[in-house]
């Protein structure tokens, strides 16, 4: 058996989840056999809902699809900072605003490059841009303890923010406001989600 | 037939599940006798190009 993991706990007899134990942390995980392909439709649902279940009961670092931890060896113990972001975010979740640019910036052609590696660079760097007024309003209406503008491709960016758990719904009320306010900015309001941009910039 | 808000937060959410979340890398080599072939850094197997060139830029 091989045990892919979900996401990055501390220990909570709440999560009626199988964990295995990384140093003073845990990783929640779902087994299956060590042949099961991890690409399976199936396992990559099943993943999908745990994280939501996990999420409903605590926040945790979310481990990107695809790390697998064998049952006969223990599994290494994660960055002793994980322990402070988990602590410090006990009440805290992210929820993320995906925003289509009006003015996509024209995206590089294959053909204008030598190695695979220079075109993906050159992808990046012709990041989108949005109108400020909205960012601005996106922000406040938001109004995140801390946020975070990301691109994502020529076309669209994407604002992570972290917020206390408590401030969900309200926090959707203003998104509806902000489709109002903004009909014409296409963009997609989500969450709560686990501790998935945050964790990872601590630790860069 | 799902319908609509289902899709979007059914994609929404594998979106987060392949391409949001800490990197925890794996590795391996592939070996026949005492000569290394190839080695493989496991967590770029299922993450997409795209988000892995993106998070090595930032």
């Amino acid at each position: 058996m091989k045990s892919v993991v979900v996401g990055v706990h501390l220990h909570r007899e709440d999560i009626h989840v199988d964990a295995v134990a990384a140093g003073d942390l845990w990783y929640s995980v779902v087994e299956v056999d060590d042949d099961h392909p991890l690409a399976d439709r199936d396992l990559v649902l099943r993943v999908a809902k745990i994280r939501a279940e996990l999420l409903d009961r605590a926040t945790f670092i979310a481990v990107r699809y695809g790390f697998v931890v064998g049952l006969s060896g223990a599994a290494a113990p994660p960055p002793p900072q994980w322990r402070t972001i988990l602590e410090a975010n006990r009440t805290n979740v992210e929820m993320t605003l995906k925003v289509a640019s009006s003015t996509p910036a024209p995206r590089p052609n294959r053909k204008d490059f030598q190695s695979g590696a220079s075109y993906l660079r050159a992808l990046h760097d012709s990041a989108a841009s949005i109108d400020d007024d909205f960012k601005h309003a996106a922000e406040k209406a938001v109004n995140p303890i801390e946020s975070r503008w990301l691109p994502r491709d020529n076309a669209s960016l994407e604002m992570a923010a972290l917020i206390p758990r408590a401030r969900i719904e309200e926090v959707r009320t203003a998104g509806e406001q902000l489709k109002r306010d903004f009909p014409r900015v296409p963009f997609l309001l989500s969450g709560p989600w686990p501790l998935e941009v945050f964790a990872n910039a601590d630790c860069e | 037939m799902p319908d609509e808000t289902e899709e979007l937060s059914l994609l929404e959410t594998l979106d987060h599940l392949l391409d949001r979340g800490v990197v925890i890398a794996g590795e391996a080599t592939i070996s026949i006798g005492d000569v290394d072939l190839l080695y493989l850094g496991l967590n770029v197997v299922l993450a997409n190009i795209d988000a892995l060139t993106r998070n090595r830029k930032r």
